[in-house]
């Protein structure tokens, strides 16, 4: 090997170390960061426009439009239909416990997106 | 005997390419510190040592220089390797609280979206999502880090560039329920991807803005719709399908049955943008623009050139990648009067796509596609020296040159897909659990095919509109050719011994036999090769 290239790849080899250890410092000294303020109403309106498109009357949803919530298949759908045929309309939200299978954790997923009137 | 051994272990071949001897030594770091998780400030440590030391020894000789500068080479792999598996503390994958969960996510749409039909009538669309920000605990924080966004119900059309918010099931790949296929999430954790967005339909994704319109991706990608739109216009389902994929990567439409008849006849290379795809376009460009007669350095800039927008516009995967860096190599070689050299070539590809994304060197296509061309390059002549002797080049053919240029072409199309099969069926075992021996046969037929049906899909996609009747010939004899390739592979795959599906293979065995082949090819073939050229290892 020439001296010249020795040098060359001497340096080129340097200069990668280097890359490689300011990336990993940079990551590893990253912190959680709040995102910009600018969009975070833009955001709002995105956030809402979901929210309101997501909104199922759980008293005359089908099944097929019980299953578009979160967490929600045809099993659970069934079962939801099941016990609005044997009790009636549901009276408020939380009423949705008594499902079979629907629980707190179920329920909390759910409750954002769910009302007993349209 | 001992000469003999000498012979067949002489590493000064590689030593005398030093991009080939970087490109394994890099690697070899890469895999040492994915397996046996070694810190950075160690190897930070072991680095600094090494440095000082070639300042020391530099004068001590040769050999000592290439040992530390080996060393260093070695360690910069693992400093690679261990920096790209590294997330920051933004990073998505780090900020989610549990497996799965429901969450609002904002991102940008960063490729092109794929859309498949399923079995009850809707459509599927996927995506891949650059991470802008997550609401967590009713805060928007910043996040970074790329995720796989699925869309069980898709009506509307997305584009490259669009900024979504989206409310869906985000999950981590590696630990993820419904993921139980691990070796699709470890495939998609080597693309530095950790998540996976699950959407219902669109009502749970906003469009928020989109890119500038200058964008170039954008303007890419756009073309790539117009291509595939193109396709579709004059020629029938699955043909389109097959050609999108063949032309610009556009892989998601052609039917599964379709492909298993590939796969088991080894050539479902050829339904996908590889290197060879990559060889063929650049030479029809090339020889279109002989013919109008452009002098030969500006002409190997504008191959060039095309070659990385076509990078681009087929998808960015690491065989194009690779067939490109190679062929910008020779075209650059010849603008600056060098040698070229297709080990170093090879070599220096492998070391870019490796520098960019350590993890490659575990990918079965980064495997394959650089395994093809050293096999076909180093093998050949070995196997064909077996058979044929080296010939004077200087004798007249007893032949007519017509017949005689046919079977030399058919001779070093049956000896390379022979060096191909027999160098990479381990690997292809190792990934795929299939040996497909019918690969031989298969891929002299597909290769003509190949070549054939890429020149007239380039000229649909470049006929001007007004010419239809041009562009429906073009598409009756596209819609020929397919007919008879899949027929032909459909039948080649019944055959008896075509294909076998086997439990699987260690690594341990894949490596015995890639030493016992270096023997056996060194040993017993390297007296005999054929056409020896300057270039050879």
């Amino acid at each position: 090997m020439q001296r010249l290239e020795k040098t060359i790849s001497l340096v080129v080899l340097l200069g990668l170390i280097s890359c490689l250890t300011i990336s990993y410092s940079l990551k590893i000294s990253q912190s959680i960061a709040p995102y910009a303020s600018a969009e975070t109403d833009t955001l709002a309106l995105a956030r809402e426009k979901i929210t309101q498109s997501k909104i199922i009357n759980i008293n005359t949803a089908s099944r097929y439009q019980l299953t578009r919530l979160p967490g929600i298949g045809p099993k659970f759908a069934e079962r939801i239909i099941e016990y609005r045929d044997a009790h009636g309309s549901f009276s408020s939200c939380e009423e949705i416990k008594c499902v079979k299978g629907i629980g707190e954790k179920k329920y909390k997923t759910i409750s954002m997106v769910i009302t007993v009137t349209d | 005997m001992i000469s003999e051994f000498k012979r067949i272990f002489n590493f000064s071949r590689i030593t005398k390419r030093p991009l080939a001897c970087a490109f394994f030594v890099f690697s070899g770091g890469i895999i040492y510190a994915y397996h046996t998780k070694v810190s950075f400030h160690a190897l930070l440590y072991a680095a600094s040592f090494l440095i000082l030391s070639v300042f020391i020894l530099r004068k001590k000789g040769k050999n000592i220089f290439f040992i530390l500068l080996s060393a260093l080479v070695f360690i910069s792999g693992a400093l690679a390797c261990i920096n790209f598996n590294t997330l920051s503390a933004n990073n998505i994958y780090r900020l989610l609280e549990r497996p799965s969960q429901y969450a609002y996510i904002k991102g940008t749409v960063k490729s092109l979206p794929a859309y498949t039909w399923q079995r009850w009538g809707n459509r599927r669309c996927s995506f891949l999502l650059e991470i802008a920000s997550y609401k967590m605990n009713n805060t928007w924080l910043k996040a970074e880090g790329l995720s796989q966004v699925t869309i069980s119900d898709n009506e509307r059309e997305y584009n490259y560039g669009d900024s979504v918010l989206i409310y869906g099931n985000i999950k981590k790949l590696d630990s993820a329920q419904g993921y139980s296929r691990q070796g699709y999430a470890r495939y998609l954790n080597r693309r530095g991807i950790y998540t996976a967005i699950d959407a219902k339909k669109d009502d749970d994704i906003a469009l928020i803005g989109k890119t500038r319109p200058l964008s170039f991706k954008k303007y890419i990608h756009k073309l790539r719709r117009r291509i595939e739109r193109r396709f579709k216009r004059y020629l029938p389902y699955p043909d389109d399908a097959v050609l999108s994929a063949m032309l610009i990567g556009r892989r998601e439409a052609i039917p599964k049955g379709l492909s298993n008849i590939f796969v088991r006849t080894g050539t479902i290379h050829i339904l996908s943008v590889s290197g060879l795809h990559v060889g063929i376009i650049s030479g029809i460009l090339f020889f279109v623009l002989k013919l109008l007669k452009i002098p030969r350095k500006p002409l190997s800039a504008i191959v060039v050139l095309f070659l990385w927008l076509y990078v681009v516009m087929a998808g960015e995967r690491t065989p194009i990648i690779r067939a490109s860096i190679m062929i910008s190599v020779y075209f650059i070689s010849t603008i600056i009067d060098r040698d070229f050299d297709i080990y170093s070539a090879l070599s220096f590809a492998g070391l870019l796509i490796l520098l960019l994304n350590p993890m490659q060197v575990f990918d079965a296509g980064f495997q394959l596609s650089f395994s093809c061309v050293f096999f076909i390059v180093y093998l050949t002549p070995r196997i064909e020296g077996v058979f044929f002797r080296h010939k004077n080049k200087e004798k007249k053919p007893v032949i007519k040159r017509g017949v005689y240029n046919i079977l030399s072409y058919s001779r070093k199309a049956f000896f390379s897909s022979l060096a191909v099969f027999v160098g990479v069926w381990p690997i292809v075992a190792f990934h795929f659990r299939i040996i497909s021996p019918i690969t031989v046969i298969a891929n002299i037929i597909v290769i003509p095919f190949l070549g054939i049906i890429i020149s007239l899909g380039a000229m649909l996609v470049c006929i001007p509109y007004a010419l239809i009747f041009m562009a429906r010939l073009i598409a009756y004899t596209v819609h020929f050719l397919f007919f008879t390739l899949f027929n032909s592979m459909a039948i080649l795959s019944g055959l008896p011994f075509s294909f076998f599906e086997i439990k699987g293979i260690s690594l341990w065995a894949v490596c015995a036999y890639y030493i016992a082949a270096y023997i056996v090819f060194e040993g017993f073939l390297g007296h005999n090769m054929q056409g020896a050229e300057k270039n050879d290892l």
